[in-house]
């Protein structure tokens, strides 16, 4: 029997958060975690948290267990990776499993925190047992952990937060995401995500469902449809996609089977996700011995999962008379996930906790303020300036912080709109590598004669390089105009700075850009003279067709002009607006075509 | 398919593992799962069920049961979580398992 203070079931964001608490209160403190590496869902989210600059926002999640890992105290804290719990037995006995040695242990402890997070939910439709059919969160771990990439061509069900960061995440991984299916008119996820897939030129079908999956040993296809209000399939508009992979982002589902087996009252909430154990704000459930935390206690975000299991680590450490101040330490923790949970964001988990809390709600509660954060540019404006196109109450401040001039303005509560103080800004763009949502442009008017700079924030290989030839496209992926690489500033977060320039007119469109093709346009391939030459010289004044094959060649190779002496006489034409039928179109001599001179040699007499 | 080069993540040079998928010899990395060593290989039928249906994985974290396969002899094996060992003889999964 393995006898422990606390036993914490899951080595996520909540059991490393409860972790932090129970083991800095002197409480020994034993952690088990079913896979072999810890953390979680964080090893898995490369993109940068959302949040207070205070509490990890701006960092990327992979950093994150580390982080908290640090701030554990060892000498209390022992963690068994590759070990699930199994079962809570009847007198309080908890069995875990050591799948490396196939060997059950018992463990007694006093206090149990319960972090096991979330399962991912599924959707019926034809064949949705296919291989080549994942969990989002599974197409996470594959790709991010192991480095190995689902498919090539995925199909995302569901606009939420995790549809479209996987999205995204597949595409940075090299995948190519042929469409995001989502049954509601608009997507459940960020506003700030949803642009950074749109931006990508990834088609989202609003209003649709998948009917059914095709294939033979794995995925081939999808047939997908609209559907009306009623959820109703809309006959006439089905339409079949080609991918190899479908990935499944329709929502999570706590995970909290272990609890159930202790007798502890358990509630079915919607807006949580599904069935939970009943707790209070400090994550205590119905019995005094079980604590619970995170995704287990409801869906939530990574962030507010952290906070939940230090709030339930303090409540296990007071009820075992470790903490002297309990108020105090509630405190802090318990106003900032009221801070995370403001905004239309964060509001249906609110209501779901206010429920379970029989804590009084008030309608008003879910209306929020919105400030009007767009600024009008003034015409003279000849200093470089960043747009910021946040319009959601999101809880975010990173951009607040990272801005050396005071120029952004979040306040205490961080679901507030960014603020910019234009005449504070100088155009240095830090702000623009912080911002997780990577919602923040760069823009100089003053970059060439009727040019503009747009710069950036891009995570995508590979890295253009300066002078490369692009193509601007707008903020649906359309592209609208040719562009330019004018500067790559690499930094150290990987969210690299690319600034293009665009002709003025398309400056307000230009959000994100695509590899052009460099290289040359040719026009004589025998010679393989290009159209760059031949244009400069007709501006150095060799404007008729006999000058220009005296000084380029051209026309004189084994085809004898056949590919090319009509281009070039159009652009003699279009280069100087004459008439080019009366010119000399030189004169072709035999032989017609080549032949080897051994033939001359050979043959033909006297 | 190995993801070769990330914007994000670095990921480490891991050491080439040989080991048996019905019996044919193919190779894994050091730090995969079984999981993620057969699907890097190709390989998405993971076991096939009393009603024929084939099955792949699903969730990666152990959660769902979708890609239990027979490791060494012993079915049910969640492939998803567990490390993949040089060696190690993996079979495609027929039913709910057996020993033989």
């Amino acid at each position: 029997m393995i006898r422990t203070d606390v036993l914490i079931i899951g080595g996520g964001p909540a059991g490393l958060g409860a972790a932090i608490e129970t083991t800095n209160r002197g409480l020994k403190t034993l952690l088990v975690e079913e896979n072999p590496i810890y953390g979680g869902q964080l090893i898995k989210q490369t993109h940068k948290f959302f949040g207070s600059h205070s509490h990890f926002a701006g960092t990327r999640g992979i950093y994150i267990q580390d982080e908290l890992l640090k701030e554990i105290k060892k000498e209390h804290f022992s963690m068994l990776p590759g070990h699930s719990a199994v079962g809570i037995y009847d007198d309080g006995v908890i069995g875990i499993y050591d799948s490396k040695k196939n060997r059950f242990k018992k463990v007694s402890a006093k206090k149990v925190i319960v972090a096991t997070g979330a399962s991912e939910k599924t959707i019926p439709f034809k064949n949705n047992d296919l291989p080549g059919i994942y969990g989002a969160g599974g197409v996470q771990t594959l790709m991010n952990v192991y480095g190995v990439l689902p498919g090539k061509k995925i199909l995302m069900i569901g606009a939420g937060n995790i549809g479209l960061i996987v999205s995204y995440q597949l595409i940075q991984a090299g995948a190519d995401v042929v469409g995001i299916v989502e049954a509601l008119p608009k997507a459940g996820g960020y506003d700030v995500h949803l642009a950074k897939i749109r931006r990508m030129g990834v088609p989202v079908f609003f209003k649709h469902t998948i009917v059914e999956a095709f294939g033979q040993d794995s995925v081939e296809g999808a047939l997908i449809v609209q559907i009306d209000n009623k959820w109703k399939h809309l006959n006439g508009t089905q339409m079949q996609l080609e991918c190899d992979t479908i990935c499944l982002a329709v929502g999570l589902t706590p995970s909290s089977e272990i609890l159930m087996q202790t007798g502890i009252k358990m509630t079915f909430s919607p807006s949580l996700g599904g069935y939970v154990p009943v707790h209070n704000e400090f994550m205590q459930t119905s019995s005094p011995d079980y604590f619970v935390g995170g995704d287990a206690a409801g869906i939530g975000e990574a962030t507010s999962a952290i906070i939940e299991g230090r709030l339930a680590g303090i409540s296990a450490s007071d009820s075992l008379g470790k903490e002297k101040n309990a108020e105090k330490a509630y405190k802090e923790h318990v106003d900032y996930i009221e801070k995370l949970r403001d905004g239309n964001t964060g509001i249906k988990v609110k209501k779901g906790k206010y429920e379970l809390w029989n804590k009084p709600w008030d309608t008003s509660m879910e209306t929020f303020e919105k400030k009007d954060n767009t600024i009008k540019i003034p015409k003279g404006r000849t200093k470089a300036y960043v747009s910021i196109e946040c319009y959601e109450d999101i809880p975010c401040n990173p951009c607040e912080i990272s801005c050396h001039f005071k120029a952004i303005t979040v306040g205490p509560n961080i679901t507030d709109l960014p603020m910019l103080a234009l005449e504070k800004c100088t155009g240095c763009m830090s702000c623009l590598a912080q911002c997780p949502g990577l919602a923040i442009f760069g823009i100089n008017k003053n970059l060439a004669p009727g040019r503009t700079g747009i710069t950036i924030p891009y995570e995508l290989l590979p890295l253009p390089e300066k002078g490369d030839p692009v193509w601007g496209a707008d903020r649906d992926g359309k592209i609208i105009c040719s562009a330019r690489v004018e500067a790559v500033r690499k930094n150290k977060n990987k969210t690299h700075l690319i600034t293009i320039s665009v002709e003025n007119e398309y400056a307000e469109n230009v959000r994100h850009f695509y590899p052009g093709a460099s290289g040359d346009v040719l026009i004589c391939r025998c010679l393989d003279i290009t159209a760059d030459e031949i244009n400069d010289a007709i501006d150095r004044g060799y404007t008729d067709f006999e000058e220009l094959k005296r000084y380029l060649r051209v026309t004189t190779g084994p085809c004898q002009g056949r590919g090319c002496r009509q281009l070039i006489m159009n652009m003699i034409r279009a280069k100087t607006g004459e008439d080019v039928s009366s010119h000399s179109t030189g004169t072709p001599r035999p032989p017609e075509s080549a032949l080897p001179f051994s033939a001359f040699t050979k043959g033909g007499g006297k | 398919m190995r993801i070769a080069k990330h914007p994000i993540l670095d990921f480490k040079k891991q050491k080439r593992i040989p080991f048996y998928y019905n019996g044919e010899k193919i190779f894994g990395m050091t730090g995969d799962t079984i999981a993620s060593a057969l699907h890097d290989n190709g390989i998405m039928v993971y076991r096939v069920t009393d009603k024929s249906r084939k099955r792949g994985f699903f969730c990666a974290i152990g959660k769902c049961s979708s890609c239990m396969m027979k490791v060494d002899g012993i079915p049910n094996i969640k492939t998803c979580v567990t490390e993949l060992k040089a060696g190690m003889h993996i079979e495609c999964q027929k039913g709910k398992g057996s020993y033989k």
